[in-house]
């Protein structure tokens, strides 16, 4: 059970509402991560808003694989399993590939470069080497791009953060899966 | 020197610029840190809107400066801390004292003391905390909502953490150096 309440959409605060009912439209659901945070709309909002800020530029695959690798990273079960079932279901990610992602690795050459680099970020914490980022750039990532790669994985800690600490319960529309640190 | 560029406003992309000036007009500056991210105006956008969203949430303002500076302590960011230390000095809230102890994950005043050890714990556990490290927050007097706040105070800087971290923008501020070897 998870540590605080998780209301249901019609208990969830009147501000909450609108942004859990976009979930409803876009998932087809809402997860119990964003019922859990609703009940502070401005820590839902914030983060509705940073989700969708960030989608506008690196790239909606690769945002997931980089959600995969930090789950994992970060021993997240909740994130694991919610962001492999809507990695192959939002953006077609193969099971093979999200696999490799877990370990900051993916099928896709480029992309590959990118998850290596963020997984440096991280495991570091952000401690990472000039040659980390030299490695992105020479593998075709621009200025704005390797920001995006930050704020992404900066992004999904925050998520793991949250549902490491509430234990959220994991939705039934979300096969569980296990990290290996977990 | 920053691992990427740290753009004026009129160098930025085009779509930062609007943002940039924003914050110029806020601060009477614009701190390097927002001008390393507005090499991607997607994560600019994503990190001005959850800071300003958050800011009007339930969480007392001189709390969550205070959990800015628990937070960039454990992550080991030198240009957090020093922006944070410059940032509460001159607004003459905290003395020196409770500089020190909120470094540590403490503070002199006993309730935003039991937010900061739980602070300092989610941050360094990446939310790995215990049903007890929970209750004890909410016994302290945190509602559910508030305790939202307080992760998602944490997570934002982590976020502005490892994106220093990561891209070393240069120190704009008095130096402090955290203790965590990089």
């Amino acid at each position: 059970m998870a540590r605080i309440a998780v209301p249901a959409l019609e208990e969830a605060p009147a501000k909450s509402q609108p942004i859990l009912q976009n979930y409803v439209k876009v998932l087809g659901l809402v997860p119990n991560f964003f019922a859990m945070i609703s009940q502070s709309p401005d820590a839902l909002k914030a983060i509705a808003d940073m989700h969708a800020a960030l989608g506008k530029s690196l790239g909606h695959k690769t945002r997931e694989r980089i959600h995969v690798m930090t789950a994992e990273v970060n021993g997240c079960n909740y994130c694991l399993s919610a962001h492999t079932y809507l990695g192959a279901k939002l953006q077609g990610l193969s099971a093979e590939d999200m696999e490799l992602n877990r370990d900051g690795h993916s099928t896709d050459p480029k992309a590959d470069a990118a998850l290596q680099f963020a997984y440096k970020v991280a495991k570091g914490r952000g401690h990472i080497e000039d040659a980390d980022v030299e490695a992105v750039r020479a593998a075709g990532f621009s200025e704005a791009e390797i920001v995006d790669i930050v704020a992404e994985t900066a992004f999904s800690f925050i998520t793991n953060i949250f549902n490491n600490t509430f234990k959220t319960e994991i939705d039934a529309a979300f096969p569980p899966l296990r990290t290996k640190a977990a | 020197m920053a691992r990427i560029p740290t753009p004026s406003v009129e160098e930025a992309p085009a779509r930062s610029r609007p943002l940039l000036a924003e914050v110029d007009q806020r601060l009477g500056a614009i701190p390097n840190f927002y001008r390393v991210v507005s090499n991607s105006p997607a994560a600019l956008e994503a990190v001005l809107g959850f800071q300003a969203t958050l800011q009007g949430g339930a969480l007392d303002g001189l709390i969550t400066e205070r959990i800015a500076i628990t937070v960039a302590e454990v992550n080991g960011c030198d240009y957090c801390l020093s922006a944070q230390t410059y940032r509460t000095r001159k607004a003459g809230v905290l003395d020196d004292a409770e500089i020190t102890a909120n470094r540590n994950g403490a503070s002199n005043d006993i309730t935003v003391d039991a937010a900061l050890r739980f602070a300092k714990k989610l941050a360094r556990e990446r939310g790995h905390v215990t049903e007890r490290d929970v209750d004890d927050v909410k016994r302290a007097g945190y509602s559910d909502a508030e305790i939202v706040e307080i992760v998602a105070h944490v997570a934002l800087n982590v976020f502005t953490n490892f994106i220093n971290e990561a891209l070393k923008t240069e120190i704009d501020f008095p130096k402090v150096g955290t203790r965590r070897p990089t």
